[in-house]
């Protein structure tokens, strides 16, 4: 057995405290102007990473983050299971319920809210991949279906937050944005999933055909059998085990087996947590309290080290392209409206209302974050275009509230002509 | 409330108590009472429906008798539909086993496809006994607040000792999460706080147009998922009669695969359930 040496020891444990402690700092520097915890994390990424860090005293930087030995191999370790917590989490927050009481509203909002972009991002990379500097040996057409899935997928939590700070939350026209973006999670991370297969190299990986069947199949019997294998074991755990220690394990232990078992049939492990995440929080039986401890415990620990690493790797400023930038914001917001905009008029919403939910289904967030890190570690994309994607994510968190209240006026004014 | 009431008689060994709960209906009401019986050979059966009703303290100078052959819940709904009834009144056993869940058993077909309001009774007694104790299903969505009024008038006609307004917070998990990472811990209480304070009030103020003079009313603000919350919440007050909203659409598979709100509750009735088509 491989032991770490005395020095990678303590290495590791610096690498975590100096991580979590930063993210901490920068991210409650950033709550003070309004921000989102999560700008300063990746920030704090940016600060120890080789953007400043690296630049201003590159023996330090060499020292805390070896880029070899075992030290890499178990952080990177420790990155990926925290990407896994966090799919759970997402998976968790999704609410079925919701889904099929909004009904046909969300159910267009949100097929148009992500294929309309998918198509715009798929296009536009296909056709011009000189916009993305994309050299010959990148397969083009896996390219233009990242850049496309990048596009359409709507950050959950983010817009939640906007919406609750416009106390706009629990309308009609809020229940029908968070419902489209629930959706519009499940079916990004099955697009994605199948994007991801197609990445992996060809000879090992599995056919399209069988990776759409297995995945479509996978999240068919886990909202249904495992669904209510999980509905009967919940109350067992409640009533047996000690409160919350029982639940909090099991739940940890299927993620991890959810995630063995898709990494197995060839779907990537995140798949498997996610999906899991959405039948464990589906079941009336995980009560919220519970569900606020893994959130917790999930969000504070495992969040932080993963949103920083993502500076870690990559040198922001080298690798700074502004006219990729331009053009991803640019194509991410109008794409996104004109989408979920057509699919909430299709599904009957009023003008004005259609318009608050263009405008509200316009954020992105983590989840595109951690799609662009692993393109990045497949060899799919450039360090620019990853870069690219994380200020693009970055920008558009900023942005969602002030659009969201702009928005908001015009619906109202709208809302006013359509009376008179 | 309800002009003409609907009533689907089997004849299971509790046939009899549901026409003396549909004869205290129809008094109720001062309604026109239609009984549906699907069956095979119609000379017998009508005669000892006949001899049913000349038992029961049904008003017969205000009663129809329709005997259909063929499909029981789609003859029932058929006969409904052409009658215009507006409250169908059914019996039926309070638990459904996996294979019935999924195939569906008649009682719960007629909730799930009827236009009008359905009232399943899973006790129904001789003499028959006004419902004491109703919670009322006041979960925002659709059109709750009919409901909420029309569930307090039907608890005053009946002279009901409590009623009891059960709302389940929606997305109160997602709501702490997000003050979870913008709040410290005394302002995350006090959020928390708010929030049910704020789920109440909607409440109270609605109450304050609808006359509730004589009763008892208790408001009982939850999180979680609502269906299973408010069937649970059913339980726990011993409650009689439990009044919920019908959903917006018609139920179809794809709704029992996924069950969620009024699956959830006719899966396993916590008493008896009054459907209302506000």
């Amino acid at each position: 057995m491989q032991l770490l040496s005395h020095n990678e020891i303590i290495t590791l444990f610096m690498q975590l405290g100096v991580m979590i402690l930063a993210a901490r700092l920068t991210g409650e520097l950033f709550r003070k102007f309004q921000l989102p915890l999560v700008i300063g994390e990746i920030l704090a990424g940016v600060l120890l990473g080789p953007t400043v860090l690296g630049t201003i005293d590159p023996d330090m930087f060499r020292a805390l983050f070896p880029h070899d030995g075992h030290t890499s191999v178990i952080l990177e370790g420790i990155i990926g299971i925290s990407v896994a917590l966090l799919l759970f989490v997402a998976g968790m927050e999704v609410e079925l319920d919701l889904v099929w009481q909004q009904g046909r509203k969300a159910l267009y909002t949100s097929l148009f809210a992500l294929f309309i972009p998918l198509l715009t991002g798929f296009i536009i990379s296909y056709f011009a991949p000189g916009l993305f500097d994309l050299d010959a040996s990148t397969d083009r057409l896996v390219f233009a279906l990242f850049i496309g899935t990048t596009l359409s997928i709507t950050a959950l939590p983010v817009i939640a937050r906007v919406l609750m700070d416009l106390n706009i939350f629990k309308t009609d026209t809020g229940m029908v944005i968070i419902a489209s973006a629930m959706i519009i999670d499940i079916l990004g991370w099955i697009i994605f999933s199948v994007i991801l297969n197609m990445m992996g190299e060809r000879s090992e990986g599995l056919s399209i055909g069988y990776t759409i069947f297995l995945t479509l199949l996978f999240t068919f019997i886990m909202l249904t059998i495992g669904k209510s294998l999980i509905n009967k074991l919940l109350p067992w755990i409640n009533r047996n085990f000690t409160w919350p220690g029982g639940v909090l394990s099991v739940t940890m232990a299927l993620s991890f087996f959810a995630a063995a078992f898709t990494e197995y049939i060839g779907i990537h492990a995140i798949f498997g947590t996610f999906i899991i995440g959405v039948a464990i929080g589906d079941s009336e039986h995980m009560s919220e309290r519970a569900k606020e401890i893994v959130h917790q415990f999930i969000n504070n620990i495992f969040g932080p080290l993963f949103f920083i690493s993502i500076g870690l790797y990559v040198n922001f400023l080298t690798n700074f392209n502004l006219t990729i930038i331009i053009i991803l914001i640019l194509l991410a917001i109008t794409s996104k409206f004109a989408g979920a905009f057509t699919g909430a008029r299709l599904g009957g919403l009023k003008k004005h209302d259609a318009l608050a939910v263009g405008f509200g289904m316009n954020t992105h967030g983590t989840l595109e974050v951690i799609l662009g890190t692993i393109a990045l570690n497949s060899g799919l994309i450039t360090e620019e275009i990853f870069v690219a994607i994380v200020i693009m994510v970055i920008v558009s968190i900023i942005i969602s509230a002030p659009l969201m209240k702009y928005s908001l006026k015009i619906a109202a004014r709208l809302k006013e002509d359509e009376k008179s | 409330m309800y002009k003409k009431i609907g009533v689907a008689v089997a004849f299971s060994p509790n046939c009899e108590a549901i026409l003396s709960e549909a004869a205290r209906l129809q008094c109720q009401f001062d309604a026109e009472l239609v009984l549906i019986h699907v069956g095979n050979d119609e000379e017998e059966e009508k005669k000892f429906l006949d001899e049913l009703v000349m038992k029961s303290a049904i008003n017969t100078a205000r009663l129809k008798i329709v005997l259909k052959k063929g499909g029981p819940a789609k003859k029932i709904l058929s006969v409904c539909e052409k009658e215009k009834v507006d409250l169908l009144v059914a019996g039926a056993l309070q638990r459904e086993n996996i294979v019935k869940f999924y195939f569906g058993s008649i009682a719960r077909k007629l909730i799930r496809k009827a236009k009008c309001s359905v009232m399943i009774l899973i006790n129904p007694t001789v003499p028959p006994q006004p419902f004491k104790r109703i919670v009322i299903d006041g979960t925002e969505g659709g059109d709750y607040t009919d409901t909420i009024r029309n569930g307090i008038r039907f608890a005053k006609l009946e002279k009901a000792h409590f009623v009891h307004i059960f709302k389940c917070i929606k997305l109160f998990g997602l709501s702490m999460a997000i003050a979870g990472e913008e709040e410290n811990e005394k302002e995350q209480e006090e959020t928390r706080r708010k929030i049910l304070a704020d789920e109440t009030r909607e409440i109270r103020s609605l109450l304050k147009d609808i006359d509730t003079k004589g009763l008892r009313v208790v408001i009982k603000v939850a999180s979680g998922k609502p269906g299973f919350e408010l069937r649970r919440y059913t339980e726990k007050v011993k409650a009689d009669l439990l009044i919920v909203r019908s959903p917006a659409h018609k139920f179809n598979i794809l709704d029992r695969i996924f069950p969620h709100d009024l699956e959830l509750i006719i899966g396993d009735l916590p008493s008896n359930i009054l459907i209302d088509k506000a």
